[in-house]
C-alpha cells in the first residue's frame, strides 16, 4: 500500500515537470531537450539551504525555484536565436553543463556521493514523513501548477503563445514581442520544474546528479509528447503512464540488469511508434507543421 | 507631393548578403491614401524591399522614415505597431487556429498581453476580450468571411486566406498596408471581390503598397506605379506613363527575349 | 606538455572527425539531426569485439564487418524509420525525437545482448608508444590518425567528385529538381545513410582498440560528433574533419586546464559559444531557413 502511495507521489511530481514542459515545448514550440536541469538547480538550491543554513525547505522551495527561474532565462537566450534542431541541441547541451556542475564541483554539491539526509517538511513544527502526508503535498503542488499553467494558456497570452507555436513571423509581423514572451514561458516553466525538484529532494530526502541526467530530460520531453503537445490533460496523462508502465514490468519479476535497459528500450520503441503513427500525442490536438 | 502628404520615404536603400545585391540605392516616396504599385521582373527585389520596410531585413544603407519617424533599425514587431501591416507571398496564417482567432492575434491587447494579467483574469481582461472579439468579428464581415470565424485557417480556400491575412493585417489598425500578391492565385470571379475590398480600404484614409505579376489588374487598381529591375528602381509614374515607358519595356520584354519568363 | 596535448586532442579528434563525417554525409542528403548516429558506432564496436574475442578472427576481418554491419543497421533506420516519415512529410523535430527513441532502442539492446559491464578488444599488454617531439605515441594512435585521415579524404573525394557524391548534394538541395533529371533521391539517401554509417562503425571499432567498449559509447560519440559537425559547418565535409579536430584539441586544453570531468561540459560549451556567435562554423556553411 505504502509503495503505491510512493508511485503516486513520483508520478505527481512528474505531472509537475510534464506540465511545466509543455507550456514551453506544446503551447509555445519551443524545442527544450534539457528541462531537467531546471528541477536539478531547484533540487540542489532547497537541499543545500537546509542542510548547510538549516533553511526551512518551504522557504528552500520557494528558492530553488526562483534560482530554477533564473537559469530559465539563461535558457532562453539561445531560443531567441535558433530554432529546432539548433535549439533542441543547445538547451540540451545546457542541460549537460547543469548536470556537469552538479558532477565536478565537488565543493559545492558533494558530486557523485549526492546529498543524504534532507530534511524533509514540517508543519507547524512536526516533521512530516508519512508518505500520504507527502502525497497530500504534492497533490496541492500539482493542482497549483495546473491552475497557473491553465489560466495562463487559456488567456489571449497563451493565444499569442500559440501563435508563436505556429508561425513566429507572422506573430513579429502582428506587432508581437516574440523574445518577450519566449523568455516569460522558459522562466515560468523552470519555476515550476524547480518546485517539483525540491520536492523530489525534500521527499527522498537523498539527491545525486543521477537523478537529473540526460535521460531525465527525454523521459519527460517523452511524457509530454506522449501525452499530447499542448494539452494539459495529456501531461497528466503522460506522467501516469510513462510512471506506471516501468513499475508494471518490475511485478513480471525480471532481474534488474534486464529490467533496467528493457525499460529504456519500450521508452525508446513507444518514441518510435508515436513519431510514426500519432506524433500529436494520445490527447493532443496540435499536429506538427 | 508636398511633405505633409508623404507617409513613407525611402532614401538611398541598399541590402546585399551572399555576393547579391537585391535592393541598391532605391529610393521612392508613398502618398498617404493611395494604392501604389511595387512591380519589376521576377527576382528585382520586390519581397526583399518589403522585408526592409518590415523590419525584417536590415539595410545596409539608407533611410526608411514612416511619418517623420526613421524606422531603419527598429524590430519588426515595433513596425508593426507603429502602424505597418503586411501580408506575405506565401501567406502566413496561424492554421491550426481559427479565422477569429488569427485576427485576435493581430489586435492590440493592453491587458491580455502580460503574463501577471492573464494569470489573475481581471474583469477588466475580460471585458477587454469581448471588445476585441467584436472588433474581429467586424473585421471579417469586411473581408467577408464571417461564415468561416470558427474555421480552422489551414482549413480555408486559397482565396480565404489571402482575405484572412488582409483582415488580420487591417487589425493592426495600420496607417500603411504592405501587401504582397493579394491576386495572385486568386479564383478570377474573386478579383473584383478583393478590388473593391482595397479601394474601400483607400478610401478609408489608408495607404496601400502592393507586389504584383498580374498586370491587367494591377494597371487597374493602382493609382502610382514603381518599377524595380536588378534591385534599381528604373521608373516611377501613373499606370499610364508607366506603359510607355521605354525602361520598363526593356525589363520586361529584355527577359522575355532570353528565354526567361 | 603542449605536444602531448595536441597527440591526444588529434587521435581523439579524428576519431571525432570520422563520426562527425558520416553524420555530415548523411545531414546533407537528409537534413536532419541523425541522433541514432552514435547507436551505429556503438554497433560497430560491438561487432569488431565479437569477430576478435568470440569468433577469433583477425582485426581486418572486425574492420570490415564492423563497417559493413555499421551500415546495414543505418540503411535499417532509414528504411523503417526515417522514409515513413518523410512520406508524411513529418517536421524535423519528429525526425529528431524518432532518431532519439531509435537510439535508445539500439543502445539498449546492445546492453541486453552483452550486458552493462565495460569490455575490452586488446589481447596483449599495452605496448609502449613512441616517443615523438616530445610526446608518447602508441602504435594504436598512429592507425587511428592514418586511417581516419585516409578514410577522410577518401569521403572528400567521393563526394566532391564523383558522380553519386553529386547526386546527393543534389537531393539535399532541391529533392523535387533532382528526381527530375533521373536521380533516384530514396537511393541517394539510402546510400548516404550506409557510407555514413560505415563510417560511424569503423569509428566506433577503432575506439574499441584504443580504449574500452560499453553501451553508453554512443551518446558520448554522437554528442561529440554532432558539436564537432556543426562547429565545422554543419554539411561540409572538410568542416566535419576540421571541426572534430578543433572539439578534440580544444577538449584536450580544457580538461589541462580544468578537471576531465568538465569534458563534455567544456565540448557544449563550446558548441553554444559557435551557435550564438558564428552558426555557420568554421567553414562558413550557409545556414538555411531555420534562423531568424
Amino acid at each position: 500500500m505504502e509503495y503505491f502511495l510512493h508511485i503516486l507521489v513520483i508520478t505527481g511530481i512528474y505531472m509537475i515537470l510534464t506540465l511545466s514542459l509543455n507550456l514551453v515545448l506544446g503551447y509555445t514550440g519551443l524545442a527544450n531537450l534539457g528541462h531537467a536541469a531546471f528541477s536539478c538547480v531547484g533540487a540542489y538550491a532547497s537541499s543545500l539551504l537546509a542542510l548547510n543554513y538549516g533553511v526551512p525547505p518551504w522557504i528552500g522551495l520557494l528558492v530553488g525555484a526562483c534560482t530554477a527561474a533564473v537559469l530559465g532565462v539563461v535558457v532562453a537566450a539561445p531560443s531567441l536565436r535558433m530554432k529546432g534542431d539548433y535549439l533542441a541541441l543547445a538547451t540540451f547541451g545546457l542541460g549537460v553543463i547543469v548536470y556537469s556542475v552538479a558532477k565536478n564541483w565537488v565543493g559545492l554539491t558533494r558530486g557523485p556521493m549526492g546529498l543524504p539526509g534532507i530534511p524533509g517538511f514540517s508543519l507547524f513544527g512536526l516533521q512530516l514523513s508519512a508518505v500520504w502526508s507527502y502525497l497530500l503535498l504534492v497533490t496541492l503542488f500539482v493542482a497549483l501548477t495546473f491552475f497557473v499553467i491553465r489560466r495562463v494558456v487559456t488567456s489571449p497570452f497563451g493565444r499569442i503563445l500559440r501563435g508563436i507555436r505556429e508561425d513566429e513571423t507572422a506573430a513579429l509581423a502582428m506587432g508581437k514581442n516574440v523574445n518577450r514572451y519566449k523568455i516569460i514561458v522558459f522562466v515560468v516553466g523552470a519555476f515550476f520544474a524547480g518546485i517539483a525538484g525540491s520536492l523530489y529532494a525534500h521527499y527522498i530526502t537523498f539527491i545525486d546528479p543521477s537523478s537529473f541526467t540526460l535521460m531525465e530530460s527525454i523521459t519527460i520531453l517523452l511524457m509530454v509528447v506522449f501525452g499530447g503537445m499542448g494539452s494539459l490533460a495529456g501531461s497528466f496523462v503522460g506522467a501516469s503512464v510513462l510512471v506506471i508502465l516501468p513499475e508494471l514490468l518490475r511485478f513480471l519479476g525480471m532481474p534488474s540488469s534486464v529490467a533496467a535497459p528493457l525499460r529504456q528500450m519500450i521508452y525508446g520503441l513507444l518514441l518510435v511508434i508515436l513519431m510514426l503513427a500519432r506524433p500529436q500525442g494520445i490527447l493532443g490536438k496540435y499536429r506538427w507543421q | 507631393m508636398s511633405e505633409a502628404q508623404t507617409i513613407l520615404s525611402v532614401s538611398a536603400l541598399s541590402k546585399s548578403f551572399d555576393g547579391v545585391k537585391p535592393v541598391e540605392g532605391v529610393s521612392f516616396r508613398l502618398q498617404n491614401s493611395r494604392i501604389t504599385a511595387l512591380i519589376g521582373p521576377n527576382g528585382a527585389g520586390k519581397t526583399t524591399m518589403f522585408n526592409l520596410l518590415t523590419g525584417f531585413l536590415r539595410a545596409d544603407d539608407g533611410d526608411i522614415h514612416l511619418g517623420g519617424h526613421r524606422i531603419n533599425r527598429l524590430s519588426p514587431y515595433r513596425i508593426a505597431r507603429l502602424g505597418i501591416g503586411r501580408t506575405f507571398q506565401n501567406i502566413r496564417l496561424f492554421p491550426q487556429m481559427s479565422a477569429l482567432e488569427n485576427v485576435l492575434l493581430g489586435l492590440k491587447y493592453e491587458r491580455g498581453e502580460s503574463f501577471w494579467a492573464a494569470l489573475w483574469q481581471s474583469k477588466a481582461m475580460k471585458t477587454e476580450e469581448r471588445e476585441n472579439t467584436d472588433k474581429a468579428v467586424e473585421l471579417l464581415k469586411m473581408v467577408g468571411l464571417t461564415a468561416k470565424r470558427d474555421e480552422l485557417a489551414g482549413n480555408l480556400s486559397y482565396g480565404q486566406r489571402k482575405l484572412l491575412e488582409i483582415a488580420r493585417a487591417l487589425a493592426l489598425q495600420p496607417k500603411l498596408l504592405l501587401l504582397d500578391e493579394p491576386i495572385a492565385g486568386l479564383f478570377p470571379g474573386m478579383i473584383p471581390e478583393m478590388k473593391r475590398i482595397l479601394r474601400e480600404l483607400r478610401d478609408s484614409g489608408r495607404t496601400i503598397l502592393f507586389i504584383e505579376h498580374d498586370m491587367r489588374t494591377l494597371m487597374d487598381l493602382a493609382e502610382w506605379i514603381i518599377v524595380l529591375n536588378y534591385g534599381k528602381k528604373i521608373a516611377e509614374g501613373t499606370p499610364k506613363q508607366i506603359q510607355q515607358n521605354e525602361a520598363v519595356i526593356t525589363a520586361y520584354l529584355g527577359r522575355r527575349r532570353q528565354g526567361v519568363a | 606538455m603542449f605536444s602531448q596535448l595536441l597527440v591526444n586532442g588529434v587521435t581523439v579528434g579524428s576519431i571525432y572527425g570520422l563520426t562527425a563525417l558520416g553524420f555530415a554525409i548523411i545531414y546533407r542528403t537528409a537534413r536532419f539531426f541523425h541522433f541514432a548516429h552514435g547507436a551505429v558506432y556503438a554497433v560497430g564496436a560491438y561487432v569488431a569485439y565479437s569477430v576478435v574475442l568470440h569468433w577469433g578472427w583477425s582485426p581486418l576481418v572486425a574492420f570490415f564487418l564492423a563497417g559493413i554491419t555499421a551500415a546495414c543497421v543505418g540503411v535499417g533506420i532509414e528504411v523503417l524509420v526515417y522514409d515513413p516519415l518523410r512520406r508524411q512529410k513529418a517536421p524535423t523535430l519528429v525526425f529528431l525525437i524518432a532518431s532519439f527513441g531509435v537510439f535508445v532502442v539500439v543502445q539498449n539492446l546492445l546492453q541486453l545482448i552483452y550486458g552493462a559491464q565495460i569490455l575490452t578488444i586488446r589481447t596483449g599488454p599495452v605496448k609502449e608508444g613512441r616517443h615523438v617531439l616530445g610526446a608518447v605515441i602508441t602504435d594504436m594512435q598512429v592507425l587511428i590518425l592514418a586511417a581516419s585521415s585516409v578514410i577522410g579524404i577518401g569521403a572528400w573525394l567521393l563526394v566532391q567528385q564523383t558522380r553519386l557524391g553529386k547526386a546527393t548534394r543534389a537531393v539535399a538541395d532541391d529533392r523535387l529538381g533532382a528526381s527530375a533529371v533521373g536521380i533516384n533521391p530514396e537511393r541517394i539517401i539510402m546510400l548516404a545513410f550506409g557510407i555514413g554509417s560505415a563510417l560511424a562503425g569503423v569509428a566506433g571499432m577503432l575506439v574499441a582498440y584504443e580504449t574500452n567498449i560499453e553501451p553508453t559509447m554512443g551518446m558520448n560519440a554522437i554528442l561529440k560528433g554532432m558539436i564537432a559537425s556543426i562547429i565545422g559547418g554543419i554539411g561540409s565535409i572538410p568542416g566535419a574533419m576540421i571541426g572534430g579536430l578543433f572539439l578534440g584539441i580544444g577538449e584536450n586544453i580544457g580538461i589541462w586546464k580544468i578537471s576531465a570531468g568538465w569534458k563534455d561540459a567544456i565540448a557544449f560549451a563550446i558548441l553554444i559559444v559557435f551557435l550564438l556567435v558564428r552558426p555557420s562554423g568554421i567553414m562558413g556553411v550557409k545556414v538555411r531557413g531555420e534562423w531568424l
